[in-house]
């Protein structure tokens, strides 16, 4: 009876041995994993990204994500179950960058490669980062704010900024390269308030703050959800004040085309779904070594005079696959050539 | 003459202290207090009022729902969860082509099956409702994900009458505080006024002794959930009619401050009493929070703590007062 008992654990513990690589491949269909910070319209595009990558690589990808924003704890949960499933690579969201730094790392000594996207876990051994400068978006933003400001004729004024999830590395950086990207003027940037991911919560923190800064100039929104709510509070109020903010929902587009919100930041979640998925399926297929470093999938500014030409990529899904495929080809077609060293954390 | 004089007082103590609502009226006087005393200027501004209301009804809708879940001794923590279910729901129906009037009841029966499932569940499983609310909270979120890939759905005409009242106002208020007054009236009317809110009290006071006084438990608890599901269906049509578009972060985290609001507002934890009008105070308690920290700037970090001592405070000051009464 021992005997037979001391076997099967043996098996059992053999079966438990084995490389997750090597499993990946006896399935048939390599699997890679992918882990998103959330499940909302900007996670969406990032998905199909991976799932379109996967398909034109001939590979499996799972992606998965937590209900609530940056559920930090189930996100977690989810990478560690695709490590026991045996996925040959994963690609994950790792926000906030600090508490992800043992999960990749056991991910990694089990000899399970990792990349990481939209935003970086710079302790991490994560070998690469696709993503775009959140700093550097800030800066970008600010410039094209003050182009519209400056055609108003406004000089000086209040700017009022939100963040949906306070102390989020990635809102602070962006936060924190709009206020570089304002220094030397005379705007008053304001502090970042907290509006909120939840939608109808997000609305109100909006309307509250334009009640409470009724000389504002501009507001400049963070998040995805912010831009929609702050078009509607501005033609509901007939608000003079311009808007700028994030990502490029077809509401938030309607709004450009309408000119109700004047300057749009794009930061190509596709790619950031599509590029790990290609660089994790080359190497586990063809043994191409993983890019290094940083992968600057880019900022892209839309404003009334562009946003027809984006328009139909973003809210169709085959034209938008169309216009990627000929983007990466264009652009990426090999990652270890574009990629860079990684940018020096600022928090 | 000197003993009625010592008296007198000590009457109108005792009747404020028999208001189910005197700790939440106080900490909203006094939070109202200290912002006309610092943000006169933009706080009693009546577009800034009307806005606060506004921002109060969604959890002022389904706090009259939860005010009537807790006097029968029940926590329902799905509400949030069968909100976006609904807004997510109504929004598909109209973007699909669903007349308007059908597509608002598609979404209001979506509530009620909600609630109708979630009574059942803990009915017949024998599970208890707060368990089974815990377990649906996320199957009525995951179902409101697939159905709107995770996305906004917001591409549907929007120019009828659910929208243009829903975004606007009536009789000068805003519709949803209009919604939320008419719900309010109707849910104490039940709880006040009807065998079914007497028997939902008596319930929630003592179980035992309602079932051996002939109270079917079961058809209550099934018939409170189902009402609540309704309850939340409309809030859900509300913001959908408001923010114009459905959406998936829609009512994420609502299912604490809906039952915060009831609590603040009176109605027992443990059951057996219950306060619709201090549940819709409550809920525009938190609303005045959230607009006065904006109105004082307030960093994000601290605005957080300050709602949270404020919601303890003004439970603290409702539990002190009816200490002193016993």
């Amino acid at each position: 009876m021992f005997f037979r008992v001391a076997v099967c654990l043996m098996l059992l513990t053999a079966g438990c041995d084995h490389k997750p690589s090597e499993s990946a491949k006896v399935q048939g269909k390599l699997k890679i994993g992918y882990v998103l910070h959330g499940l909302n319209d900007f996670t969406q595009v990032i998905k199909q990204g991976a799932e379109d990558a996967a398909r034109a690589e001939g590979v499996s990808v799972d992606v998965l994500g937590p209900a609530g924003f940056a559920a930090t704890s189930d996100a977690i949960a989810m990478f560690e179950g695709l490590t026991q499933k045996h996925a040959g690579g994963l690609v994950v969201v790792p926000m906030p960058a600090e508490v992800w730094v043992t999960p990749i790392r056991q991910a990694t000594e089990a000899g399970i490669p990792v990349l990481t996207a939209n935003v970086t876990s710079p302790k991490s051994t994560a070998r690469s980062w696709f993503g775009q400068d959140e700093f550097g978006s800030g800066g970008i933003l600010a410039a094209e704010l003050r182009k519209f400001l400056a055609a108003q004729n406004k000089q000086e004024g209040r700017i009022i900024v939100g963040m949906c999830a306070p102390g989020l590395g990635v809102l602070v950086e962006r936060y924190e390269g709009f206020t570089n990207g304002m220094a030397g003027t005379k705007y008053e940037i304001s502090k970042p308030y907290d509006v909120n991911t939840e939608n109808m919560a997000n609305y109100g923190a909006w309307e509250n703050l334009a009640a409470a800064n009724p000389r504002m100039v501009a507001m400049v929104g963070l998040c995805s959800m912010d831009l929609p709510n702050m078009a509607k509070l501005k033609v509901r109020t007939k608000g003079q004040w311009l808007i700028g903010g994030y990502d490029l929902g077809r509401e938030t587009l309607d709004a450009v085309k309408a000119g109700v919100v004047q300057v749009v930041v794009g930061q190509h979640p596709y790619l950031q779904g599509y590029l790990p998925v290609v660089a994790l399926a080359r190497h586990l297929r063809d043994k191409q070594p993983l890019p290094k470093g940083w992968i600057d999938t880019g900022t892209e500014v839309v404003t009334r005079d562009n946003v027809d030409s984006i328009y139909g990529r973003e809210t169709d899904e085959k034209k938008q696959a169309q216009w990627y495929a000929d983007y990466v080809a264009a652009h990426f077609a090999d990652l270890n050539a574009v990629a860079k060293p990684m940018p020096k954390s600022r928090n | 003459m000197s003993d009625q004089t010592a008296r007198e007082p000590s009457i109108a103590w005792r009747r404020l202290r028999a208001f189910d609502e005197i700790g939440v009226v106080v900490a909203l006087l006094t939070v109202c207090a200290l912002l006309w005393l610092t943000a006169r200027d933009q706080f009693i501004q009546p577009t800034n009022l009307l806005q606060v209301a506004r921002q109060a009804s969604s959890y002022g809708i389904m706090a009259v729902g939860m005010v009537l879940l807790l006097s029968m001794g029940e926590i329902d923590l799905s509400v949030g969860a069968i909100l976006t279910l609904v807004n997510i729901v109504t929004a598909v129906a109209l973007r699909d082509g669903v007349p308007m009037p059908l597509a608002v009841l598609v979404g209001l029966a979506t509530g009620a099956a909600c609630g109708l499932t979630n009574g059942l569940l803990g009915v017949l499983l024998g599970i208890p409702i707060i368990i089974v609310t815990l377990g649906t909270m996320s199957i009525f979120r995951g179902l409101a994900l697939v159905l709107s890939k995770a996305t906004p759905v917001g591409n549907f005409p929007k120019d009828n009458l659910l929208f243009n009242l829903g975004s606007g106002n009536l009789l000068g208020l805003p519709t949803s505080v209009l919604v939320m007054l008419g719900v309010g009236v109707v849910g104490h009317v039940m709880l006040h006024r009807t065998p079914f809110g007497w028997r939902a009290q008596a319930i929630g006071s003592n179980a035992q002794a309602a079932r051996f006084s002939g109270i079917p438990l079961p058809r209550y608890r099934v018939a409170a959930m189902t009402i609540m599901g309704v309850v939340a269906g409309i809030a859900g049509v509300m913001e959908l009619a408001f923010l114009q578009s459905g959406s998936p972060t829609t009512g994420q985290g609502y299912e604490l401050y809906v039952i915060a609001s009831a609590i603040i507002g009176g109605t027992a934890l443990a059951g057996g009493s219950g306060s619709v009008v201090g549940g819709i105070l409550g809920a525009l308690l938190i609303a005045v929070i959230r607009n006065g920290l904006v109105l004082l700037e307030f960093s994000a970090y601290w605005g957080t703590v300050v709602t949270g001592v404020v919601i303890i405070a003004a439970v603290a000051i409702g539990g002190l007062v009816k200490r002193q009464s016993t």
